[in-house]
């Protein structure tokens, strides 16, 4: 099948697969909706915000799923995810000073504006501590993330700590960090979308020096790309991307990891089909965890973090083991 | 007009310059071999020639145009590169592309953002695979490759850039000799047949001797010498310039030089 092909039929079944879990998220919950009445006046609040809810999971997921398949891409790691490089320990930093430092009561864009800022503020970090003449060595930028993201991991616990030792409770900075889709305003999601969506239309143009970075700067430099401009753009996209939605949904954890290589597995590794494919394969699968984490207690909702860890840490496991077994080959 | 010229090049990584100063005319339809020691500017000239690294002085011109005026791409229609082999560089298991896949990046000078492969460009693809002979691995991962497939794909993704010069880095290292041979061969027809200009560094002055017409000899980042494969490879020479103590003779089977090592110690 050429790739085109591919592409094509990938995204004939993966937008089937969007618009029905769409439709299931709004039916499926504590309260279910009869599919007959979807839209009836009864149950049009409900509806309303179930499908707020459908759609920031559409935005995050996809936006996490082509972020981390850039840094798997450019850093040539197959263990990247949109967090390595920092982007999420500096969000939930911010987020933690807001829920704690009591702020974050202002407005509802206190919490998400805070997060976006650490975030930034971490990848900034990363990238100044990374940066070797004008050069961005991935090896280097792979090293300053972790070393921001245990810097801000340690900062975070201690912040925890103070806030444990005056009585404080932890339950909402928890609850962020774990993730949720929950919508209280609208205006965050709109934007998240424009700026996500955004991402995506930039990373779809640059599908093709995706792969050509993937087989080594060197060669790819030889087939006329201008490596370091284009590994700096594409690390600003997955960080803006991927700060985007952290703020507006906390630290959804794994989908960026799995979603690339669940979708690779199935077409390939043509990031030319990849990156549309991965987009709406990380939608979908984000819908789906969120009705898991609405329904599966009788009692309240579960973070979407824990079920999107659930499902995908099994998977993980089993993509380490195969991958193992392929490299000794 | 030359294929290449570089005049008074001096370039390196930041610090003090790799390359001093070089100066080198290479026609149209040459096969030229670049010989020196370990660190002495071999590679970092193949790089400045491609523009991968910038010159901080001098002049480099590819078909007569100066490479600062010409684009990544403009460059990558013209000069292509065969690296050595470098296993580490093609992911595994799922990441892995075929070697179509790989052949097909060749094409990227001509495609644009958007767009997909055209018959025109698959048509270069096929025809670089059965150049390299890898027809037959099209749909295999280039993971699952032997060092020497793997080389020949890599090989049919630089025919498929369809450049008039080809700039090989050691591309037989880690190879076996009949590999070393068959490569070199490839080059030698793409060279004879199609008038293709080759540069290519060498560590084996043997197969640098066997296939180019002229050798230019690197050391400490200049030119240390240049010409006709007798008149480099000489044992004087490479004492002077290697520090190795060899004999060297006229080969049996063809006539041109051979280097001979002689071990320093008595047994």
């Amino acid at each position: 099948m050429t790739p085109r092909k591919k592409l094509v039929v990938g995204l004939v079944v993966l937008s089937a697969a969007l618009v029905l879990a769409f439709f299931w998220s709004l039916i499926a919950g504590r309260a279910r909706v009869p599919v007959g009445e979807m839209f009836s006046a009864k149950y049009a609040p409900l509806v309303k915000l179930r499908a707020a809810r459908a759609l920031l999971g559409i935005i995050v997921g996809a936006g996490l799923s082509v972020a981390g398949l850039i840094l798997q891409a450019v850093l040539r790691n197959p263990l990247a995810d949109p967090y390595v490089l920092g982007v999420s320990s500096g969000a939930g930093l911010g987020a933690a000073l807001a829920i704690l430092g009591g702020v974050a009561a202002a407005g509802a864009w206190v919490i998400p504006g805070c997060a976006f800022g650490g975030a930034v503020l971490a990848i900034t970090l990363v990238y100044v501590l990374a940066r070797v003449g004008k050069t961005v060595p991935v090896y280097t930028l792979l090293l300053a993330g972790v070393i921001i993201n245990s810097i801000a991991s340690s900062l975070l616990i201690f912040l925890a700590h103070t806030a444990i030792a005056r009585g404080q409770g932890l339950y909402s900075v928890l609850w962020w960090l774990l993730g949720s889709l929950q919508v209280f305003e609208a205006w965050p999601v709109a934007v998240a979308g424009m700026a996500i969506g955004a991402g995506i239309a930039i990373t779809i143009l640059f599908a093709r020096d995706l792969n050509v970075l993937s087989i080594g700067e060197e060669p790819a430099a030889h087939l006329g790309l201008r490596v370091e401009r284009t590994k700096k753009l594409l690390f600003l996209i997955s960080s803006l991307v991927t700060g985007a939605a952290v703020a507006t949904s906390g630290l959804i954890g794994f989908v960026g990891l799995i979603v690339p290589h669940a979708v690779r597995l199935v077409v390939g590794p043509d990031n030319k089909v990849l990156v549309p494919l991965s987009a709406l394969a990380g939608g979908t699968f984000l819908i789906i965890c969120d009705i898991i984490a609405r329904t599966i207690l009788s009692s309240g909702e579960l973070p979407i973090g824990v079920i999107t860890a659930f499902l995908g840490g099994p998977f993980f496991i089993y993509l380490l083991r195969t991958h193992r077994g392929r490299m000794s080959k | 007009m030359n294929a290449i010229t570089i005049e008074n090049v001096e370039c390196g990584y930041g610090g003090a310059p790799v390359i001093g100063g070089v100066s080198l005319d290479v026609s149209r339809g040459e096969f030229l071999g670049i010989l020196g020691p370990n660190g002495s500017g071999k590679t970092t000239l193949l790089r400045a020639a491609t523009g991968v690294i910038a010159a901080s002085a001098g002049r480099i011109t590819v078909n007569g145009t100066d490479i600062r005026s010409l684009g990544p791409r403009d460059i990558a229609r013209q000069v292509a590169c065969v690296m050595q082999d470098n296993a580490a560089s093609v992911g595994a298991g799922h990441l892995a592309f075929a070697v179509r896949d790989v052949v097909t990046m060749g094409r990227t000078p001509y495609l644009s953002r958007a767009g997909w492969a055209t018959p025109r460009d698959r048509d270069a693809v096929d025809r670089a695979m059965e150049l390299a002979e890898v027809t037959h691995l099209a749909d295999r991962p280039i993971t699952e490759l032997s060092g020497g497939e793997r080389q020949r794909a890599f090989i049919a993704m630089a025919l498929a850039q369809e450049c008039d010069i080809i700039m090989l880095d050691e591309p037989t290292n880690h190879l076996d000799i009949a590999h070393q041979i068959g490569i070199l061969d490839l080059f030698a027809g793409l060279n004879r047949d199609s008038n293709k200009t080759i540069v290519g560094v060498f560590h084996d002055l043997n197969l640098a001797s066997e296939y180019c017409e002229r050798l230019l000899l690197l050391k400490a980042g200049q030119v240390a010498a240049a010409g006709k494969p007798e008149e480099i490879l000489t044992a004087e020479m490479i004492r002077s310039i290697y520090g190795a103590r060899v004999a060297v003779q006229p080969s049996p089977a063809t006539g041109r030089p051979h280097v001979f090592l002689r071990k320093s110690v008595s047994t």
